[in-house]
């Protein structure tokens, strides 16, 4: 090699080792030329791009810097075979770069000898194939991946081709289709669809794969009906995808078998449906009793809206003295036991009492943990009344069939003692014996009052009902007792209202009133404040008569309407009242309901339908 | 004709007791106790007035009423009856009866209605 004139500092490099070397520089191949001891000599700007060293770092240094710790060992094991035998070798290995990425090289590598045959150097041609490599690996990756998500899958996953013979057919799909993969194979689509929908399913499919769509749910098209091998139809949802490539279009089709959830729905409509056409009111309540729902029935029945009541506890549905009966039915239900068929009084929103058959059960989530209550209520107030009633019919038909046969017995003897008595009185002239007849005569007289009393009762002189407004009968019956309350020092308190005119008989209805409101008065001996008030209801319409006297006492409360019971001094009361009154509303269809607490004063309801039941009765005919 | 009231109840009692009281006031008066026994005493002897109960073993005193009513010589009946009976005043005038009377009742109460129909026929 001789010295270039052109170089200063007598350089050795000839013209041509210079146009090599700028080659080497410019071209994207990877070149590194290695000593004996692995030491780069040469490191070309491909290699700097794709490490991001400079040549001036790397020169000098062993090549196996570049190489990743897990794959040192076979690198070395090649390096060694070249510089050992002088083979050359093509193999794939990964350089660390400065930033401690990974770049995939392709190496092709050539050994240099001396002249005495030696290897004295070793030289790599790589190519950086990373790029290539990971979308390999990734595009790898991704059909392992979904070979597995399609052996795996829970849905069944069938692909067909464009003339809709299956080319692939997932364990699902077998079980669901009940036939094997190898089975089906190539078959057409046409086996898994019951033969009525086959020609549409065919069309359908046809017109999807002719389609831009690339994708499309048919669930909710109309349902998809599958067909097993065994010859049973069922319920699918589909969802359908295209791919088309060199070698034509591929229909995939996940299949969803929703017998289940189809016979869940229709099971669960059926109950929503029972729910909502349900004439007991149904709620569910979470765990400490806050109402969650309220079918149609329980608005009609409470006269709460499921937003005026979502949210309040159940015990708002009782009256105060019922609630700690209710929160021990939720305590059972909580702890996973049904009470059904609980007989009590419910709450309505308006304030009104009534009587309520009450189930209450475990509520439970779909884990199966115990969510809250559900609790069925039923408005048994009809049947109740109608209960009340008949018993009250049934006992005053007895009681008067008894009343009746005293009075007849009684009259006769009554008459012999008054007449004799009469008599006697005629002939006695001192004062002493006259004023001894004088009592005798009260004594008969007493007598006569009772029986008179219980015929009133037993054998009611019935009046043609008429139509005729609540708040005038009362007025009249408070008229007669207008001047005795006023002496006592009791205040009289309307609350009238423009009820409804009921069909009634006046007089009889009259006297009941007056009967209670005499009540009332006596309960006030120190005076007090009589309130009568009306109302129209629903179906009827009610007058309460409330006193703020003494109070019945909670025994006395139960046998107030038996017969002969009074709390009034021996010889005031005839213990018939009551009955009497109770005996009219019981004529008129209604009910009598009496609350009172001891020492703040009684309040009678009475209840009376808008139409007397049967109530031409009487109407035209005369007295029977 | 002296008048002379005739008093039906199947009480012998009663009967006997508003006889007593009728003729210690002065009236002629008889009891007889039932239906047929009155009748049989109306046969036999005239009487001016009757005042019969209503219901008795033998009979009613409405039926009474009608068949003296119905007789050659009708004379005027005064009906009593004890409560639950069904008899009832405007029933017993509408039938045709000169008074209604109902245990138990005041003597005087008798005495006046005799009394009265008495004054009538005279």
């Amino acid at each position: 090699m001789s010295h270039d004139p052109r170089v200063p500092g007598g350089s050795t490099e000839s013209l041509e080792e210079e146009i090599a070397a700028a080659r080497l520089e410019a071209t994207s191949v990877l070149i590194v030329v290695l000593d004996r001891d692995a030491r780069i000599l040469k490191f070309n700007s491909a290699c700097e791009r794709a490490t991001g060293y400079l040549a001036e770092e790397m020169v000098g240094e062993s090549v196996f810097r570049l190489i990743p710790e897990d794959q040192l060992h076979d690198v070395e094991a090649v390096f060694r075979e070249l510089r050992d035998t002088g083979r050359s070798s093509l193999h794939e290995n990964d350089w660390l770069a400065k930033a401690g990425a990974r770049r995939r090289i392709a190496w092709s590598n050539a050994a240099v000898r001396d002249s005495r045959g030696s290897v004295e150097q070793v030289i790599g041609t790589g190519i950086d194939v990373s790029e290539l490599h990971a979308s390999e690996s990734r595009r790898r990756e991704s059909e392992l991946r979904l070979a597995g998500i399609v052996a795996s899958a829970m849905d069944a996953i069938v692909t067909a081709d464009e003339q809709q013979r299956i080319v692939l057919f997932n364990p699902a799909a077998e079980q669901m289709f009940g036939r094997t993969s190898a089975e089906v194979m190539s078959q057409p689509l046409d086996i898994l669809i019951p033969e009525q929908f086959r020609a549409v399913h065919r069309a359908h499919i046809d017109r999807f794969a002719r389609s831009a769509q690339t994708s499309r749910r048919m669930g909710r098209l109309g349902r998809v009906q599958g067909l097993r091998a065994n010859g049973e139809e069922f319920p699918v949802e589909a969802a359908i995808s295209k791919t088309s490539s060199e070698s034509g279009t591929l229909l995939t089709a996940i299949l969803r078998d929703v017998t289940e959830q189809d016979r869940a729905a229709e099971t669960t409509r059926l109950l929503a449906s029972i729910v909502r056409s349900s004439d007991d009111a149904i709620l569910g309540t979470d765990r400490d009793g806050r109402i969650l729902t309220w079918n149609p029935a329980a608005q009609e029945i409470y006269g709460y809206s499921l937003h005026e009541i979502e949210g309040e506890s159940l015990t708002s549905l009782v009256p105060e003295e019922v609630q700690d009966a209710l929160r021990e039915l939720l305590d059972q239900a909580r702890q996973g036991r049904t009470v059904g068929h609980v007989e009590t009084v419910g709450l309505r929103k308006d304030g009104r009492r009534f009587d309520v058959s009450l189930g209450v059960s475990p509520r439970r989530d779909g884990t199966g943990a115990i969510a809250g209550a559900s609790v069925i209520a039923r408005d048994v107030s009809e049947r109740k009344n109608l209960e009340r009633r008949l018993r009250q019919t049934e006992e005053l038909a007895a009681l008067a069939t008894l009343v009746t046969g005293i009075a007849h017995d009684i009259g006769t003897p009554m008459n012999v003692i008054l007449g004799y008595t009469d008599m006697l009185a005629r002939s006695l002239r001192d004062e002493k014996n006259l004023e001894r007849i004088r009592i005798i005569k009260e004594q008969v007289e007493r007598v006569t009052r009772l029986i008179q009393s219980l015929m009133n009762f037993a054998r009611p002189q019935r009046e043609t009902p008429r139509l005729l407004r609540l708040e005038d009968v009362a007025e009249r019956a408070l008229g007669l007792i207008g001047e005795t309350a006023r002496k006592r020092g009791i205040t009289i308190e309307r609350a009238f209202c423009e009820t409804p005119r009921v069909r009634a008989q006046g007089e009889r209805l009259e006297r009941a009133f007056l009967d209670l409101f005499v009540n009332a008065g006596d309960a006030m001996p120190q005076g007090g404040t009589l309130r009568v008030a009306t109302r129209a209801l629903r179906d009827g319409v009610e007058i309460r008569i409330e006193d703020t006297g003494t109070g019945i006492a909670p025994d006395s409360l139960e046998r107030i309407f038996e017969p002969f019971y009074t709390t009034k001094p021996r010889g005031k009361g005839t213990g018939l009242g009551l009955l009497v009154t109770r005996g009219i509303v019981v004529e008129h269809g209604g009910t009598i309901d009496v609350q009172s607490e001891l020492g703040k004063g009684a309040c009678f309801a009475i209840w009376l339908p808008r139409e007397v039941p049967g109530g031409a009765r009487g109407d035209g005919a005369g007295p029977d | 004709m002296t008048p002379c009231t005739l008093i039906v109840d199947d009480d012998p009692t009663n009967a006997e007791m508003l006889a007593e009281g009728l003729r210690e006031a002065g009236w002629n008066a008889r009891a007889a106790t039932g239906v047929d026994e009155a009748l049989s005493r109306m046969h036999e002897t005239w009487h001016s007035l009757v005042v019969s109960d209503v219901r008795m073993y033998d009979g009613d005193g409405f039926d009474l009423l009608r068949a003296i009513r119905d007789s050659e010589h009708p004379v005027p009946v005064i009906l009593m009856s004890s409560f639950g009976t069904g008899a009832t005043p405007q029933q017993a005038l509408a039938a045709g009866a000169y008074g209604y009377l109902r245990k138990p009742f005041a003597l005087g109460d008798l005495l006046a209605l005799v009394s009265r129909a008495h004054g009538e026929m005279s």
